[in-house]
């Protein structure tokens, strides 16, 4: 008897063995990782030399691979990519160069394409991403030698620029403060050229041996604010608040300082340009406040300029235009409120008139410093002025280089 | 017998045991090809910025009152919830420029009467701040503010910052103070401020996506030279404050509430919505699609030009402006529905037994009720 109990026991060994580890029916999948690598909790790739991808030779870091890098600590050395697809997260570190550096803090050249860079800062150095599709946000730009962040065919959002130089021997041109196709949300004051520069694909030596742009891309512009207080170096606006001639260009507010002086009156620099304007702000010490080829609910002032006119737009509709310029008739200079081909619902004032306009300037109201002729028009439809103003003809068919056929002025509907 | 059949039984359950674990497949013992390469990240790689703890470079913790000082440029991220409760400690001290501070979550609280400042960077430059929570304990009653915490959330002079998703909660004085000294515009955006004794955000630059609720003072105010403020909503408390002070700056897509000041005021304002008690609804240069109510205030001001906007008052002008197109304004009690000095056109209002249009130039306007008049010289297009 006492045999066959010591023979279960066995069997009762094995059943409590099995009853601590619970059932013996293995779960359908294989066994889940209880544990992450660190590996796993950080995937991306420190831009460490000696990790794949990383290099450095020539006194730069290259980043040889696409993939998703971060920085681990302040960096001192230019970021050279040559590789598409690559994004850098700068983990909130600071690029870091002695002033007038000749160096870039990031760069990659035309043909990288899809590169993003987010999430630092940049010291006596800015970033140029040649390449379509380059992506810049959240980052800050101090005291750049050249441009602060050069992106001609990419996007940038929530960024600050403050301090842009007039260049060096590595980096020729003066510098912009935010160039792009898209920005979004972003601060550029004191810089050289303009603030914010949207659709200008390229720059080029004109035969007067000065700067110049050409625009040859759509673009947009949202919720910005552009400085400049370079000194216009020629012919146009570079040295623009914001200069986006091919952009819309919404709830955004552009300056160009006094000590950026504008240039040819009818291709002017601004404080603000773009193609549509909306909402915005436009002030400029030389040139004209806003230009734009339509205006909507905008406010415009020029100051005193060769070129001065509160708003210059084929379309200006709840516009307020002041020019205060008080050298008018010199040179055949002229400070218009606001100019344009349909004036709907504006305000302007000026010293040479209050609104010049060409085409059909209805519900308007302008004002003449010292009375005069306050608004000059074509058709002009339930318009008041002040100061004993009048209302007369256009005085020359010409606008935006284009010579026209001027009517007689025509009156209605309370127009005196 | 007895033995060998107990030692049996042991080893043959202990085999059943352990079997299944030298089963598992050990891996490939061939190496890879080519020579080998970092595949190993260090503790400091996978997480390079600093944690602010006692001994980390550029951080230094006062043990009297728990304040946070960080000293150096740098990255960095808090690890815990951070309380002081000492009168006048600030929580967290910025002398460096260059600052990332990532409150990763995380809150500071206050816990004392009188506390310094949430966050304090002066007048360092380039300080961004995202990711937490500063609260005190701050109550409102009436418009009138006590109770005890933080004296303000952010605050500093330097320029340049950055504050995203932060959220400023019951502090005693302002939730975000990042005005800076140097005209350097700074960027708020997606913050929550709610019940504060003084203003809600107050910066020169730009403020979206944001709320400043319950606020003593005005609830966001852009000083001169700023940009403005975008999808945003304000709601002042106090007696005096505005809801959005925009004066040099746009602002669109957004909503101000206030006692005194104006609800929105605004160099242009776009798809705005402004209330005030005994202060303006909506004021700016121009306004388009705005609605701007008061009491005894004026609805809506527009300097120059407003289009297709609504203003309403009880006891003032619904819509004041130069040109108003396509407008409709009421005023209960005010001296005029619409007050317009240079053209009133397609444009409705009411002012019963009153002047409902006052205009030069009245073009196809049209008044809602027929006690109402239009005082105009000269009028147009079935202007009654």
């Amino acid at each position: 008897m006492k045999t066959s109990y010591i023979a279960l026991l066995p069997l009762l060994l094995v059943q409590t063995a099995f009853a601590q580890l619970g059932s013996i029916t293995a779960p359908p999948d294989s066994p889940a990782p209880q544990r992450r690598t660190l590996a796993e909790l950080q995937p991306r790739i420190p831009l460490i030399v000696g990790q794949p991808g990383v290099t450095f030779e020539f006194e730069e870091l290259k980043i040889n691979q696409p993939g998703n890098y971060y920085l681990t600590a302040d960096v001192t050395k230019e970021i050279n990519i040559r590789a598409n697809d690559v994004v850098i997260d700068l983990n909130g570190f600071t690029i870091l160069f002695a002033p007038n550096s000749p160096d870039r803090g990031i760069y990659a050249n035309s043909t990288r394409q899809g590169v993003q860079v987010r999430n630092g800062n940049f010291s006596n150095c800015g970033i140029e991403l040649l390449g379509p599709d380059a992506v810049v946000t959240d980052c800050f730009v101090e005291n750049a030698p050249g441009s602060g962040i050069d992106a001609p065919l990419g996007r940038v959002e929530r960024c600050v620029v403050d301090g842009t130089g007039e260049g060096n021997n590595n980096l020729p041109l003066p510098g912009v403060g935010i160039r792009a196709t898209i920005v979004e949300d972003c601060i550029a004051q004191n810089t050289w050229l303009a603030g914010i520069m949207v659709a200008v694909t390229e720059f080029a030596n004109s035969p007067h041996g000065v700067i110049y742009h050409h625009q040859s891309a759509n673009g947009a512009v949202r919720r910005c604010y552009g400085r400049c207080t370079g000194v216009n170096l020629g012919l146009s606006g570079e040295v623009s608040g914001i200069f986006a001639d091919k952009a819309a260009v919404e709830d955004s507010a552009g300056i160009s300082a006094p000590g950026s002086l504008g240039g040819a009156w009818n291709a002017p620099t601004a404080g603000l340009r773009g193609a549509t304007v909306l909402n915005c702000m436009g002030s400029s010490e030389g040139g004209v406040g806003i230009r734009g080829g339509s205006a909507q609910n905008c406010s415009g002032i020029s100051g005193n300029s060769d070129s001065g006119m509160g708003v210059s737009a084929t379309s200006a509709s709840e516009c307020v235009g002041i020019s205060t310029d008080v050298t008018t008739g010199v040179n055949g200079q002229r400070s218009y409120g606001i100019s344009g081909n349909h004036v709907m619902n504006c305000v302007g004032s000026g010293t040479t008139t209050g609104i010049y306009c060409t085409g059909i300037t209805t519900y308007c109201q302008a004002t003449r410093a010292g009375g005069g002729i306050a608004i000059q028009g074509v058709i002009v439809t339930g318009c008041t002025t002040l100061q004993g103003g009048t209302v007369g003809q256009v005085e020359e068919g010409y606008y935006d280089g284009v010579n026209l056929t001027i009517p007689p002025i025509q009156k209605f509907l309370g127009t005196l | 017998m007895k033995s060998s059949i107990l030692l049996s039984s042991a080893l043959f359950a202990l085999s059943v045991i352990i079997t299944p674990c030298a089963l598992h497949a050990q891996g490939s013992l061939t190496p890879p090809p080519g020579p080998p390469a970092p595949v190993m990240k260090t503790l400091d790689q996978v997480e390079a910025r600093t944690p602010l703890t006692a001994g980390q470079p550029g951080v230094s913790i006062n043990n009297a009152t728990g304040t946070i000082t960080i000293s150096q440029p740098g990255s960095y991220y808090l690890t815990g919830h951070v309380t002081v409760s000492t009168v006048g400690a600030h929580g967290i001290v910025i002398s460096a420029p260059r600052v990332t501070l990532d409150l990763n979550g995380f809150s500071l609280r206050c816990t004392t009467v009188n506390g310094g400042d949430g966050i304090s960077y002066g007048a360092s430059k380039g300080t961004r701040i995202i990711n937490g929570i500063i609260a005190g304990a701050a109550t409102q009653t009436a418009g009138v503010f006590s109770g005890s915490g933080w004296n303000r959330g952010i605050v500093g002079t330097g320029g340049s910052t950055r504050v995203t998703n932060v959220i400023v909660r019951a502090v005693r004085g302002a939730g975000i103070d990042a005005s800076p000294a140097n005209a350097a515009l700074s960027l708020v955006d997606r913050c929550l401020v709610e019940t504060v004794g003084g203003v809600g955000i107050h910066t020169a630059g730009s403020v979206k996506d944001s709320q400043a609720l319950n606020t003593g003072g005005t609830g966001i105010f852009l000083p001169n030279e700023s940009l403005g403020v975008f999808n945003s909503v304000a709601q002042s408390v106090g007696t005096g404050g505005s809801g959005i002070l925009a004066a040099s700056g746009v602002v669109s897509n957004s909503r101000g509430v206030c006692n005194g000041g104006s609800g929105v005021q605004a160099v242009n304002a776009m798809n705005v919505h402004g209330s005030s008690t005994t202060g303006v609804g909506v004021q700016a240069e121009n306004t388009t699609n705005c609605v701007g109510v008061s009491t005894s205030g004026i609805g809506l001001r527009a300097l120059y030009n407003a289009k297709n906007c609504r203003g309403t008052s009880t006891s003032n002008i619904g819509i004041t402006a130069v040109n108003a197109a396509n407008c409709n304004s009421y005023s209960a009690s005010g001296p005029y529905g619409m007050q317009v000095t240079g053209t009133a056109s397609f444009c409705t209002s009411q002012r019963p037994g009153g002047v409902a249009i006052s205009a030069p130039i009245a073009i196809g306007c049209y008044v809602v009720t027929a006690d109402g008049t239009v005082s105009s010289s000269r009028k147009f297009l079935g202007t009654p």
